[in-house]
């Protein structure tokens, strides 16, 4: 039965990476696109800390409880993986960074283009690079 | 009932193959023996980075070089966003000043509100950013707490009210550029000593009278969390901008 | 430096708190992080430090929070629950002055109101509060005020004025 949960979550994850990466691939949208990339990242995030957890019960967070050397051996035998976070955590922080910044670069072509709607700046803009009205 | 259709399907999918591929997905109970080596390492050992928080022990000591330098990606993007948005002084000044019917705001009760819940937010990201050596949390996780806070003000009260009392693009910029440097300068502290950049211990004292620092990482979560907080301050107030200045800025008319 | 020490221990309690543990090095940097915070933030929260700090008013703001908790609470919940199972109610929105001055007293009021069940504040301006009310008995600013905030007002006032 865990191994079927298990086998689940990690399956939910793979097909909400296919919906996202159908959200960034099919949406006109630009800021719809945007939010499937969210997705896509946040998604991708949790199935690296996934690899490194335990199917074990008594499952403990990376932290050591007590500052002694016999509480470590007990600690090594429950704690989860601490890579697999510790790369995660850095990831978060930059996914956010280029989230902002593409979300600057959305508000900006939003307030050049009076539209977000890829198709119809892809109509636009060869009418702007010839300076064109705008 | 259409939308339906579809999720059942992916549902009956993900069931279906997690039924089939349940018994040969391989046992994930056993630690993989990097996983073990930073466990056992991390407080007591030959490699130890003195702190009992594992994962900030492997964040900016053990793969210290991988963090500075996932650091200098988010100071690209927030420099990216920044040029994206640059002005000059004369258009500066004109994102400054507050419209002439502005009356500021959310109701009476947000604002009040607002004033004690930054106060709280303050302290608490800052107990984040602090205890990043000895519980869950770290930099990066409070600048983010961090930023909130002006973020807030700008909800509740507006820009102009956070360019009025001090807080404006530049001092935020400056902010974020004391951690980088504060960052940069604990990476290239003991190079002067004779060992290698990002060293830890034992360098850098693991207590300072009898309290647990754990060297280097008081310092690097304390400069992250400055740097982390002014960076995402300087980009919230630029995209506080009103539509309609900007607009002029750009000389875009409607 | 008007208002550093009040809002240096709010920060405090809030730090020391949310941290769980009161070992030296939590209270250093605590004390380190709240003045600093004090130091900000403080003109901005409070306009008068003798009455931030006054312990009488901070008892009638604890038993403030043990009568709202227990019995204005109790009294809306049990109400709310009378009018849904019998179906009895009357909706509306109605106007009720605000009879408090300073800022904080204001929000103490139109929060009260909010929590209980039965009324939400929808709007305020400088004179009034507009409350969405569950069973309107009158119109009348001044007798709905009775009805619906007259206690807060009283404890509001204790504490913040």
């Amino acid at each position: 039965m865990i191994a079927f949960i298990w086998a689940s979550v990690i399956l939910a994850l793979i097909a909400t990476i296919m919906i996202s990466l159908y959200g960034i691939a099919r949406r006109p949208n630009l800021v719809k696109k945007l939010i499937a990339l969210t997705i896509f990242g946040d998604t991708a995030n949790l199935l690296v800390v996934l690899l490194g957890y335990r199917v074990i019960y008594p499952v403990a967070p990376p932290v050591l409880p007590y500052l002694s050397r016999e509480a470590l051996s007990q600690f090594v035998e429950t704690a989860v993986d601490p890579l697999p976070q510790a790369l995660v955590i850095t990831a978060v922080v930059i996914g956010m960074a280029v989230n902002v910044l593409i979300a600057v670069l959305v508000i900006q072509l939003y307030r050049l283009y009076g539209t977000v709607d890829v198709r119809k700046i892809g109509e636009r803009l060869p009418a702007l690079l010839e300076g064109g009205e705008q | 009932m259409k939308k339906l259709i579809p999720l059942i399907v992916i549902l009956l999918t993900i069931f279906g193959l997690a039924h089939y591929i349940a018994p040969k997905l391989p046992p994930q109970t056993e630690l993989r023996p990097l996983g073990e080596f930073y466990l056992k390492n991390s407080y007591f050992g030959e490699y130890s980075a003195k702190s009992p928080e594992v994962v900030t022990s492997i964040l900016w000591d053990y793969r210290g070089v991988d963090t500075f330098f996932e650091t200098s990606v988010f100071f690209l993007a927030i420099i990216g966003s920044l040029t994206v948005f640059r002005l000059n002084k004369k258009e500066e000044r004109l994102a400054k000043q507050k419209p002439k019917e502005f009356t500021g705001g959310l109701t009476l009760v947000v604002k009040s509100v607002t004033k004690i819940i930054v106060v709280m937010i303050l302290a608490v990201s800052a107990s984040i950013a602090l205890h990043g050596h000895l519980t869950p949390g770290g930099g990066f996780q409070g600048g983010s707490a961090l930023a909130v806070a002006p973020l807030l003000i700008i909800a509740a009260y507006s820009k102009y009210a956070l360019e009025e009392h001090g807080l404006d693009k530049t001092r935020a910029l400056i902010l974020r550029s004391i951690g980088l440097l504060g960052i940069a300068l604990v990476a290239l502290v003991p190079l002067l000593t004779g060992g290698f950049i990002m060293q830890n211990q034992p360098i850098f004292p693991a207590e300072i009278k009898g309290q647990l620092v754990s060297g280097s990482l008081i310092y690097y979560n304390l400069f992250e969390f400055l740097a982390v907080g002014g960076g995402f301050t300087a980009v919230f107030l630029l995209l506080a901008i009103p539509e309609k200045v900007f607009k002029e800025i750009l000389g875009v008319g409607e | 430096m008007r208002g550093v020490i009040p809002t240096a221990l709010l920060a405090f309690i809030t730090y020391v708190a949310f941290t769980g543990s009161i070992r030296p090095f939590d209270l250093i940097t605590g004390v380190i992080v709240a003045l600093g915070v004090g130091l900000l933030m403080g003109k901005y929260l409070v306009k008068n430090d003798a009455k931030a700090l006054n312990p009488v008013r901070w008892i009638w703001a604890v038993i403030y929070l043990l009568w709202y908790m227990l019995v204005a609470e109790t009294r809306a919940h049990l109400d709310v629950i009378v009018r849904i199972i019998t179906g009895n109610y009357n909706p509306g929105i109605v106007r009720v002055p605000v009879n408090v001055k300073t800022d904080y007293a204001k929000t103490l009021v139109a929060n009260s109101i909010t929590n209980t069940p039965g009324t939400v504040v929808v709007d305020l301006d400088d004179d009034y509060m507009y409350v969405n009310w569950i069973n309107v008995t009158t119109v009348d600013p001044e007798v709905a005020r009775k009805e619906i905030c007259e206690d807060f007002e009283k404890f509001a006032r204790r504490i913040f004025e």
